[in-house]
């Protein structure tokens, strides 16, 4: 039934969905609090499998190798009862990274890519740190599985502090849910469903064509091609996160956000706060704050290469190929000359220059992101100072050309055009829900609209799926 | 106005999702552009966008209930008008871009239902220049997608305008398209790459072999279509073009008839650029003639 686990398919919304809240919360009325959490690892590992069984056993044997080396680590205070007196903590430590950066370098380079495993991995790498800082106890088998596992965000994220989500799980276990949350996240899920199917995949459809012919594209088709793409990778990757943060919420666990107006940004490093947020915690903390650490003295050069290292690290993380690892050393390099401009130059830019260099920037880059290869990504980027050709439409004449059958994909950029431009994105909307008729239609139609195109030919699979 | 209780927001969310999505849906059942969903015997269905997955829509049970021949092809043939042949009711199946595989689909789908007593080959070689669908629009699930996505709202606002202004149809009720443009200068034709147009794929011809062979088999009248180019465009890929059309000529039985309008007596028309548009397409002029010596062979031979 499921081609993959997937948010944007009617058997997702309809079928999986309800049932898994439906149980959850009759389980959650029951004296046992355990059997909703088990109710809830057992439709992740479902959600996770569904559509291909040979993902199981990947994430089952990370989550139950993390969780015996979380056991060896232990809590700082006490001597692990299974761990041998002559191997320390921090040997587990590192045997327990070292393993799981093999684990996913064999998988993401060497083999096919199993669904979320960059983000489980990070997850659990995060885990072990957090253990051997003290600062949380190793879980219970069952905890690990319901937070590492968990449907919401085991494919696409947002990466997850495990302590936090299990703290919410503990504090929970013996409440009842709230059906307060379950509006706002009805509406959130709306957001996120129509930004993905709508939005998304219509600039797909143009990014596509774009990508597909690099070498003939005009000025104008060059920035068409680019632009779509910058919209389409934010508006796919931000309506996951809407959906993952709204079926948590409806769970009951609030679960941190991913994006924040990205392309309002007005330098390279303030893009990184507002962009995948969630990866961007995790640099800075777990990846960052150790390589400047293990400078002897800091300096400014240290600390600006200990950044272009670790956005070459984010690169890699992507994928092998030349063009994600470009597209780390120029967010690097974006982040080094903003700080030295800040430091050394000291003149502040006019806030519409600063936000059109950066918007400018990023969608450079985001050109190496999404080109096949590195000759396709320098046509793309020559065509956007294409003299010879400024205007001509013809690798998109069947596309751009008015006519009935491109209204879909035209109402669907105005709407993306509006979304971005208007003043709230996502989590302004929802921090300020009211449970009226106003929101009420607009989510209506937003659902409406989405499962439209969802029932439409234009629907396509998450971006972040591949990494 | 604000609900007094969380839990009435989404109840009411809930009800008024259902009620918007079962109008669409109820609404498409009820207009049923494509005769699917119920008896469409007597109705006169035009397509308003998207012929390609229209005509597929529409071979699902409307052509079988209303017609009792097809014309297989391509766009060279997607504007002729078969409305005066006698005593056979031929519906025009050809849409640009077609090929064998997305013919023989939506002639299966009409033999499937009802058997047809005249069936015209179009020996464009277009047609089996590309093997598979060029689109995943021809598919059973379409069927359900007709009432409720994008294609069924476009068609709806289409149909709007059609019946309001009376535009925007882009195909009669026999499949015969709206031209695009009545005449062209020649100096504007493209220069077609005759390799690319005559590049035969095996696996198309086959499957446009296998599609006479099963018109044949349920027993309808088969009749080859040469289609008229014009004459310098011809000139330039002679040999190639000629090649091809023996070896399409092939698949026909001797008692088979072809009309031939790239034959000797069409010479006069085929030297004449206002009778096409870009030297393979036809002009309005174009379509006039060669539709009536299209009908005037057929019912010659009935």
């Amino acid at each position: 039934m499921f081609q993959q686990a997937s948010f944007n398919s009617f058997e997702f919304i309809f079928l999986f969905l309800p049932c898994v809240l439906i149980g959850f919360y009759l389980l959650k009325k029951s004296s046992n609090s355990n059997y909703s959490h088990y109710w809830l690892i057992i439709c992740s590992l479902l959600f996770y499998s569904w559509g291909n069984l040979s993902n199981l056993p990947i994430l089952l044997s990370s989550l139950v190798f993390n969780y015996t080396i979380a056991q060896f680590i232990g809590p700082i205070d006490t001597q692990s009862s299974l761990r041998p007196r002559n191997l320390s903590r921090k040997f587990f430590l590192i045997l327990g990274i070292v393993l799981n950066v093999l684990f996913l370098s064999y998988y993401k380079y060497f083999s096919y890519l199993p669904l979320g495993i960059s983000f489980f991995t990070i997850m659990q790498i995060m885990y072990l740190v957090d253990c051997y800082e003290g600062m949380l106890k190793p879980n219970t088998l069952r905890e690990h599985a319901l937070v590492v596992s968990f449907f919401p965000t085991v494919t696409m994220g947002p990466i997850l502090r495990v302590k936090n989500v299990l703290t919410q799980f503990r504090e929970t276990a013996n409440k009842g849910i709230s059906l307060e949350q379950l509006a706002p996240s009805i509406a959130l899920f709306s957001i996120g469903l129509f930004k993905k199917v709508v939005i998304a995949d219509s600039f797909a459809i143009i990014a596509n064509i774009g990508y597909g012919s690099p070498s003939t594209l005009s000025m104008i088709e060059g920035w068409v091609t680019s632009l779509s793409y910058t919209l389409q990778i934010y508006f796919d990757f931000s309506g996951y996160s809407d959906m993952a943060i709204a079926i948590a919420m409806a769970l009951g666990i609030k679960i941190p956000i991913n994006f924040n107006s990205p392309y309002k940004s007005k330098s390279v490093v303030e893009f990184w706060q507002r962009w995948h947020i969630s990866l961007t915690n995790f640099i800075t903390t777990y990846l960052y704050t150790p390589i400047v650490r293990s400078f002897a003295k800091l300096n400014f050069h240290k600390a600006m290469l200990a950044t272009l290292i670790t956005m070459l690290i984010v690169g890699i993380w992507h994928g092998s190929s030349w063009g994600f690892l470009i597209f780390g050393a120029l967010h690097g390099l974006g982040m080094v000359i903003n700080h030295y401009w800040q430091k050394k130059i000291k003149i502040k830019l006019p806030n519409f220059l600063a936000w059109a260099l950066t918007f400018t920037y990023v969608n450079v880059a985001f050109i190496f992101f999404r080109a096949e290869s590195i000759p396709d990504a320098t046509a793309v980027l020559f065509s956007l100072i294409n003299f010879e050709s400024i205007m001509s439409l013809a690798t998109f004449k069947d596309v751009l050309i008015l006519s009935p059958q491109t209204l879909p994909i035209i109402f669907s950029i105005m709407m993306g055009l509006i979304a971005i431009s208007s003043g709230k994105n996502s989590n302004q909307i929802i921090e300020k829900f009211q449970f009226s008729t106003k929101e009420l239609v607009l989510a209506s139609f937003l659902v409406v609209i989405s499962l439209i195109y969802l029932n439409s030919n234009v629907s396509t699979g998450f971006i972040y799926y591949a990494f | 106005m604000l609900f007094k209780k969380p839990i009435y927001w989404c109840y009411a969310f809930i009800i008024t999702t259902v009620l918007l999505l079962s109008s669409i849906v109820a609404s498409n059942y009820y207009l049923d552009f494509y005769g699917i969903y119920g008896d469409s015997k007597g109705r006169e269905l035009r397509i308003y966008t998207n012929d390609r997955l229209s005509k597929y829509l529409l071979s699902l049970n409307y052509i079988p209930s209303n017609f009792d021949g097809l014309l297989i092809g391509a766009s060279v043939t997607e504007s002729y008008d078969l409305t005066k042949v006698d005593n056979f009711r031929v519906y025009n199946v050809s849409f640009a871009a077609a090929n064998a595989t997305e013919q023989k689909i939506i002639a299966d789908n009409v033999f499937s239902v009802a058997p047809m007593k005249i069936v015209i080959f179009s020996m464009d070689p277009y047609l089996t220049s590309r093997h598979g669908t060029l689109t995943n629009s021809m598919l059973p699930r379409e069927k359900w997608r007709a009432l409720f996505s994008t294609q069924a709202l476009i068609t709806q606002a289409v149909a709007l305008i059609y019946s309001l202004f009376g535009k925007w149809s882009t195909t009669d009720a026999w499949g015969k398209k709206r031209l695009a443009i009545d005449s062209n200068p020649e100096n504007q034709w493209p220069n077609l790459n005759f390799s690319v147009y005559l590049r035969i794929n095996e696996d198309a011809f086959d499957e446009y072999e296998n599609l006479i062979k099963t018109a044949r088999l349920q027993g309808a009248r088969v009749i080859g279509l040469n289609p008229p180019m014009y004459s310098k465009k011809y000139q330039v890929g002679k040999d190639l073009y000629d090649s091809y059309t023996r070896r399409a000529s092939s698949i026909f039985m001797p008692n088979e008839q072809i009309i031939d309008f790239m034959a000797s007596k069409y010479d006069t028309y085929n030297n004449n650029s206002l009778y096409f548009t870009d030297g393979y397409h036809l002009s309005s002029v174009g379509i006039e003639f060669f539709s009536s010596e299209l009908v005037k062979a057929i019912n010659e031979s009935n």
